[in-house]
């Protein structure tokens, strides 16, 4: 019996120890240290750097405005969808899901390729109007806030969408037939019921915008413009620089504290404020748009086509275009990007693999963990089980830039005479971490549901505690293994932040590829790669969503 | 409807094979072939895999493992895996000749002069064989055929006023060609900082890399730039409307050496990829590629005027005691950052 505890709990603690731990403190460590003594020059330097603040103030500041921006349009959606007559209904839940499944860095080289210097829109102004100017530029913090914003207003899409439609239709009915106003209702009853929603949707775009590495390094780094990520991505790289890794620990310091701060503020405001929203019982009452009802019809679509399909489209001509700075047309498009990039550089294959395979394995790894921690959590009463929690989930709520600087504070110089740099295994080790706790949510939900009376059972009825856990309990959660192993996977196969400060010679991903690419000016040959990686992605959500719903049926 | 326990049974037996095959497969790559030759690089990125697999097919048994990325993110890397106490490069090759001087001070190079190299010109061997130039790269004027009419002839047609606003070049403080390019001009006679001056009078834009310059020169964002000659001839293969002259001062060479480290994991297999970069297939290779092969014989890409070029070697004594200065008069005149 101690000896199963024991084969349970080492490979938890080695892991969450080795792949959490461990570089969390190594992380602090350097922050506050030069050359292994105690100081605070570093905090000194990062604090007394005015372009610092101006950083800081950067990454405040697109993530506001992309959260006010991406928010509002997230929630408006939600409200139409949910709560008015709008056509075409089940058309727009569908399409909205899009967005959500491109990678965001594959979002801001699509809008590249529509609205860039070069792209399509400027193009079709400047030859329209013969300006010499473009009309627009994509480069800098507008760039950044728009399709930041863009790539995350299904989250507050989302979030508000599951609150309405929680709603108890009776409050709004009952406001409606006391009198009250189509407007009045949505304003007195229904704003104010999913208002805790729209600031947790909110809040969650936030952090994902103030995470965000992609979007910031792909349209901010030709106009020098810095947020903390990138800049954090700079100072790793810029090994000119003395104490560089010490100073880029300080700055992710720096970012969590926001983060932090931001989600402390959250729980201030609306943590007393989360009203008993049940379960509907029957449909809630539509608002007529009345003769608006086209108008806003077509308005959605619009909205759809210019912020979805267009910046599609637009990379995909790019994939298909033989030379650049040539009209448009058809004997300019063909399909030798792809030629190019399938059959001349071997390097692409090897890149899909990696990926493959470290999603693959980083999946089933996460799934294993996941059984045990969701059994502790669930089903004992030891002690230190929330500091056990804070560990699983804090690599996932942490920016994944600071997750990979930890990586290498952690394993750039053997460790016990293992040495994880320029391996495969550093990205392995950073994406069990990073997608542990996507694996865990579904596992722990599953454990809390089967009742411990079909374990006990099996226990007195002589059953060792492996053999109940693999005939009564494993069987049981089956279809939720499933799920968390997608859920831990698919992020991983397009992942980008951290295997672009963790990949070496041979160990690339195909996130890095792109990325490369792009940095290199190979504009064709990114396109027609980032092609490729949105089939992967939307394929593998795909899968997810048929498997998850399939075994969640059956 | 199968039994639940035969469904989880295939289910955790698909895992677990799965997981086993991957972790198979992301070992064999290092298992099969004992020790492959890593190589760090800045070169294009599909050229150096084209090449990749042209030098493997010739050698078996021999794989090559590619670390591309810009020059400054390779040399960090290297300095970073330096300092953590030793590098998986074997061979490195970018366009940074200072910090090949640098390594080599530092005894970091091993020298390997293979037979083929001994018939390119002497000055390409750089001290005593510890890294080459196996292929020549210029730095140019370039135009765009929609835009320009007359084709300029010379460096001074970027000061010409009629492409105020329309003339680019890539930033010295990212583009190791850009930087070699106004170390050897600002010593120029007929050029000196006077040049970059009438080029600020012109409204010139800088931008980070060569790829952006010849990137924007197609586009037609920009009518006549400075940058390497090589992302001009492609571009012009693949149907863009541009084209390089060769400027009558002449035009710069851009070195971008190929070196082994001591200390390789695989020197025998750096060497052969050495012997192979100077062979005569892999110098035609360079010469479909769009670069002027450095072997006397053998032909060069096509887009490259035949008649005798005037070549302006760069000014390395100079750039190597200036380096500073060149940055920072750089910055001042341009207003970077």
């Amino acid at each position: 019996m101690p000896i199963l505890r024991l084969l349970l709990g080492l490979p938890l603690g080695l892991v969450l120890v080795g792949a959490v731990a461990y570089p969390s403190l190594i992380l602090v460590w350097h922050a506050f240290t030069r050359d292994g003594r105690p100081t605070l020059a570093n905090l000194a330097a990062v604090l007394h750097d005015a372009d610092i603040w101006r950083v800081l103030w950067n990454s405040v500041h697109v993530s506001v405005w992309a959260t006010l921006l991406g928010g509002a349009v997230g929630t408006g959606l939600a409200f139409l969808v949910a709560r008015t007559d709008l056509p075409g209904q089940r058309i727009f839940r569908t399409a909205l899901m899009v967005p959500y499944l491109i990678p965001p860095f594959i979002a801001a080289l699509a809008w590249l390729a529509l609205a860039g210097p070069v792209g399509f829109v400027n193009q079709l102004w400047m030859a329209v109007t013969g300006a010499e100017e473009p009309l627009f530029r994509i480069y800098g913090a507008r760039g950044i806030i728009l399709v930041l914003a863009l790539a995350h207003y299904p989250l507050a899409y989302f979030t508000v969408l599951a609150s309405l439609e929680r709603m108890d239709p009776a409050l709004e009915e009952a406001a409606r037939s006391s009198g009250a106003s189509p407007a009045r209702t949505a304003r007195d009853v229904t704003l104010p019921l999913v208002a805790p929603a729209i600031g947790a949707g909110a809040i969650l775009v936030f952090l994902r915008c103030m995470e965000n590495f992609g979007i910031p390094a792909i349209l901010g780094f030709p106009a020098k413009y810095f947020v903390l990520t990138t800049k954090i991505y700079a100072t790793i790289l810029d090994f000119d620089r003395a104490h560089n890794l010490g100073l880029a620990a300080t700055l992710s310091l720096l970012l969590v504290a926001v983060a932090g701060g931001v989600l402390a503020l959250q729980r201030r405001i609306l943590g007393g404020r989360a009203y008993g929203l049940t379960r509907a019982v029957g449909q809630p009452p539509i608002f007529s748009l009345g003769q608006w009802r086209r108008t806003v019809g077509i308005a959605v679509t619009v909205f759809l086509l210019a912020t979805s399909v267009a910046p599609l489209l637009a990379i995909l001509l790019t994939a298909l275009t033989r030379a650049y700075g040539m009209p448009f047309g058809w004997s300019n498009l063909g399909l030798q990007n792809f030629h190019t990039l399938f059959f001349k550089v071997p390097v692409v294959w090897r890149a899909m693999r990696n990926s493959l395979v470290l999603a693959a394995s980083a999946a089933t790894f996460a799934v294993v963990l996941a059984i045990l921690i969701a059994y502790v959590q669930v089903r004992t009463r030891v002690r230190g089980k929330g500091f056990l929690e804070a560990l699983v989930i804090l690599p996932f709520a942490v920016p994944g830039t600071v997750v990979a600087l930890a990586m290498i504070l952690a394993f750039l110089r053997p460790l016990l005479g293992l040495s994880l740099y320029n391996t495969i295994w550093i990205i392995l080790v950073a994406y069990v971490a990073r997608f542990l706790t996507l694996a865990v949510k579904p596992v722990a939900a599953a454990f809390t549901q089967v009742h411990t009376s079909l374990e006990e059972a099996a226990r007195s009825s002589g059953a060792s505690l492996s053999r109940s856990l693999r005939d009564i309990t494993i069987p049981l959660i089956r279809s939720a293994l499933v799920s968390g192993w997608f859920l831990a996977a698919v992020p991983a196969i397009t992942e980008l932040t951290l295997s672009v400060l963790l990949w070496s010679a041979g160990n690339e991903t195909i996130g890095v590829m792109v990325f490369n690419m792009h940095e290199e000016g190979k504009v064709l040959l990114s396109s027609a790669l980032a092609i490729v990686v949105m089939a992967v992605a939307l394929t593998s959500n795909l899968l997810l969503r048929r498997l998850t719903s399939g075994l969640a049926e059956a | 409807m199968r039994r639940p326990m035969e469904v989880a049974k295939l289910i955790g037996l698909l895992l677990v094979g799965l997981w086993v095959l991957g972790v198979i497969w992301a070992g064999s790559a290092e298992v099969s072939a004992a020790a492959p030759v890593t190589l760090y690089t800045s070169e294009s990125l599909d050229k150096v895999n084209e090449m990749k697999l042209d030098f493997e097919k010739r050698n078996p048994g021999v794989a090559l493992n590619i670390y591309r990325s810009g020059t400054q993110v390779v040399i960090s890397k290297l300095q970073a895996e330096f300092q953590a106490g030793g590098t998986l490069a074997d061979m490195i090759w970018m366009a940074d000749i200072d910090y090949f001087e640098d390594l080599a001070r530092k005894d970091l190079l091993a020298a390997y002069t293979p037979p083929e190299a001994d018939k390119a010109p002497a000055k390409f061997k750089y001290e005593g064989g510890r890294y080459h130039e196996v292929r020549l790269i210029f730095n140019t004027v370039a135009y765009n055929t929609l835009r320009v009419k007359t084709r300029p002839s010379s460096w001074k047609d970027l000061t010409d006023p009629q492409f105020k606003g329309k003339v680019g070049v890539a930033s010295p403080f990212y583009s190791g060609a850009a930087f070699s390019t106004l170390g050897t001009q600002v010593n120029l006679p007929g050029f000196g900082w006077e040049f970059y001056r009438k080029l600020k009078g012109n409204a010139v834009v800088v931008e980070q890399s060569n790829g952006t310059v010849a990137k924007k020169l197609a586009t037609g964002e920009f009518s006549v730039v400075s940058v390497v000659d090589f992302m001009v001839r492609e571009a012009k293969a693949a149907g863009s409307p541009v084209d390089h002259i060769w400027p009558k001062e002449g035009a710069i060479l851009v070195p971008t050496p190929v070196g082994i480290l001591k200390g390789a994991k695989n020197p025998e297999g750096a060497r052969a990829f050495l012997r192979y970069l100077y062979s005569p297939e892999g110098q035609r290779l360079f010469a479909q590629q769009g670069y002027v092969p450095v072997l006397p014989g053998i032909e060069g890409p096509r887009g490259v005027p035949s008649e005798k070029l005037e070549v302006v070697l760069t000014d390395q004594a100079y750039i190597g005691k200036h380096r500073e200065e060149l940055k920072a008069k750089y910055r001042e005149l341009f207003e970077l950052k």
